[in-house]
């Protein structure tokens, strides 16, 4: 799969699983932060897409740790990380 | 003699000396004077002697519903002189009644026809009232949609009023005429258009004005109008003229908060006080301010605070005997300053939420919002996600000024709900930033100016169902998706499709195709529309609350996108959209 389609499924399920109303995924820069600035997310969501990476892609994470704000830093970061250690 | 019961219920008020010329009320510019009122009180008390009444709380009870300010008035005291408790009715729709099984007066009543009572003579029996028994039911029309009723006593009743004649009473003068743009029949109508100036025997003019012209076309004199932020909103954007030699004494508005602007603007507009009323159903006026001065309590008031939970208790001489002992305890937040007078109002205890361990203030997200140039107002309702442990999210529901329409026509809806989410991010903790917004022209009010919950929520019942991707698979030449979806019973397409059988319209099964194609294939409709659709097949329901599986195949190439929905593997419907080749 390539980077590009992979993206655009991360941010996809980065709207299903928050539920994000009236935002489809040319709303989402691929660089621009999630949290804070850019999509605006907050520390509820960020458990959320955790439950969701888990479910979806196999994938564990911890919070609130500095990894954890890396892989959230963009849609493209989580891409990345989701290419790199997917296990489904 | 129902002039016996006038006298003991204006006992102190000027209203006891009034002569048969004083005049109770101006009804289509003609004056009604004190000889046919207290004639056409022993009318209604005949028709009423015959009613069989139904004993509440051990005490006669009528229902009223009568449009009339004239005849409500006369209907309300000769049922209090035969000592009846009135339940005050806001409308009197089939299902009112229904749900009241009491005698209803007023509209209804084979006797309601004035015309007749002024015809016939004075009866003669004397009932005087015992003024501490109840004497009102009134129903608050609350912000959660239940009616619950509050009593009050006629005792209660003429004591809200002298407080308010001790407050104001100073800036009018014995012919000022009341005039009210706001229902009678509430408490605040009731106290501030009908009992206040029938007890200190100052005249009310029978007709709501209804429309900021309605003032164009009043006669010569002078007035005091009992109003609200809705009226005032409406009166400052038309600026109607004023009719010649009209004097306007004094302005009150209650109901819901008057923004400092409009207070200001109409009092300039008047060239009048206007005076902003705190009060509830159950305490009736507590507090008044003048523009955005601290709020003052009004004669006979006290204030404290309820240290636990910063809630205001009111003690005042309009509470029952009962509760004025240990005061009533509001659902207000405040802040008080040292005298225990000058008070802060910090939103409805009710308005709190908690979001993720933080506790929320709806109201001042609200206040935050119309600070904005953006919105001219808006309210925020909780809602709860539909999936299972979802959490609670805010939707906004806004009017925009004209600055926010230009600006939302520029970003789009979706930038523009992350515009005004950005805008409250230094204001607002990131978890109580609005998710959902709705745009309105108008927000559901009832006519007293409140926003109904019910009214609000439906403004955000989803279109969309909640959906997880369970697996999506892309290469160059063909596209899969497949998607567990959960159709909430609240989702709007259910709503009337059928009423006693919702289901999923066929409709929407293909728009919501279209929709999750273009979330994961990133389908552009807008320069490739549907033009057709071939092998349509709706061969089993999809009902409230089920979880459909929707298979989506999208092949570039032939800019075709299949969609089938199935239940446990059940198929309900399929399809193929045929999108314009680009």
């Amino acid at each position: 799969m390539t980077t590009g389609t992979l993206l655009q499924e991360v941010k996809a399920f980065i709207i299903e699983t928050l539920d994000l109303e009236d935002v489809a995924p040319a709303d989402i820069d691929d660089d621009a932060p999630l949290f804070g600035e850019g999509l605006g997310l907050d520390s509820i969501d960020s458990l959320e897409l955790g439950v969701g990476l888990q479910k979806r892609y196999g994938l564990k994470i911890s919070t609130e740790s500095e990894e954890t704000r890396q892989i959230f830093a963009s849609a493209r970061a989580l891409a990345d990380f989701i290419a790199a250690h997917r296990t489904q | 003699m129902s002039e016996a019961f006038l006298r003991d219920f204006a006992r102190y008020c000027p209203l006891a000396n009034a002569t048969d010329r004083h005049v109770v009320i101006y009804r289509n510019g003609h004056p009604v004077f004190h000889a046919d009122f207290r004639r056409d009180i022993a009318l209604a008390r005949q028709a009423l002697a015959g009613l069989e009444t139904v004993l509440l709380a051990d005490r006669p009870t009528v229902a009223l519903y009568e449009p009339d300010v004239y005849a409500f008035t006369v209907w309300l005291l000769a049922a209090w002189s035969l000592g009846m408790m009135v339940a005050l009715m806001g409308d009197d729709l089939p299902a009112t009644r229904k749900a009241l099984a009491l005698p209803w007066i007023g509209r209804e009543h084979p006797a309601n026809a004035i015309s007749n009572w002024h015809a016939a003579t004075r009866t003669s029996r004397v009932l005087r009232v015992n003024s501490v028994h109840p004497g009102l039911t009134l129903f608050t029309s609350g912000s959660t949609g239940k009616p619950t009723p509050v009593e009050k006593t006629l005792a209660q009743a003429r004591a809200e009023s002298q407080m308010l004649e001790a407050a104001f009473g100073a800036l009018l003068t014995p012919d000022t005429r009341y005039v009210s743009s706001v229902p009678h029949p509430h408490m605040y109508g009731l106290t501030f258009f009908i009992l206040w100036p029938l007890l200190f025997a100052r005249p009310c003019v029978a007709e709501r004005l209804c429309y900021p012209e309605d003032l164009e076309r009043l006669p010569a004199a002078d007035y005091l109008f009992v109003t609200s932020p809705t009226f005032l909103k409406h009166l400052t954007d038309a600026s109607p003229g004023l009719a010649p030699h009209t004097r306007w004494r004094l302005a009150i508005s209650a109901g819901s908060p008057l923004a400092a602007e409009i207070a200001a603007s109409s009092a300039t507009f008047l060239q009048a006080p206007l005076i902003e009323i705190y009060g509830s159903t159950e305490t009736g006026a507590a507090a008044y301010r003048r523009g955005t001065a601290p709020w003052q309590p009004l004669p006979g008031v006290r204030f404290s605070l309820e240290a636990a939970t910063s809630r205001l208790r009111i003690h005042s001489p309009a509470l029952s005997v009962a509760e004025r002992e240990s005061g009533f305890l509001s659902g207000d937040l405040v802040r008080l300053d040292e005298q225990g007078g000058g008070l802060e109002l910090l939103g409805r205890a009710d308005r709190l939420v908690k979001i993720g361990e933080k506790r929320i203030s709806l109201t001042q997200i609200e206040q935050e919002l119309v600070r904005l140039p953006e919105i001219d107002n808006a309210r925020i309702v909780p809602l709860q996600h539909e999936q299972e442990g979802g959490r609670l999210v805010l939707g906004a529901a806004a009017i925009l000024t004209p600055v926010g329409e230009a600006r939302k026509r520029n970003l789009g809806k979706a930038r523009f709900d992350r515009f005004l989410r950005a805008a409250l991010r230094d204001q607002i903790e990131a978890v109580a930033l609005p998710r959902r917004w709705r745009y309105v022209t108008t927000l559901p009010t009832n006519d007293m100016g409140k926003s109904t919950h019910d009214g609000l929520g439906r403004l955000f019942a989803p279109a969309l169902p909640h959906a997880f991707c369970l697996a999506q698979e892309q290469d160059a030449s063909i596209g899969r998706a497949r998607l567990q979806l959960r159709c909430a019973p609240n989702l709007v397409w259910f709503d009337g499709h059928f009423p006693d059988l919702p289901v999923l319209p066929g409709v929407v099964q293909i728009d919501w195709a279209a929709h999750f194609a273009r979330l994961h294939f990133g389908l552009d409709l807008q320069s490739a529309p549907i033009t057709r659709m071939s092998g349509l097949k709706f061969q089993h329901l999809i009902r409230p609350n089920d979880a459909p599986c929707l298979d989506l195949i999208w092949r570039p190439g032939k800019q075709e996108l299949e969609f089938a929905y199935t239940l446990a593997e059940i198929p309900c419907s399929r399809g193929t959209l045929i999108l314009r080749k680009v």
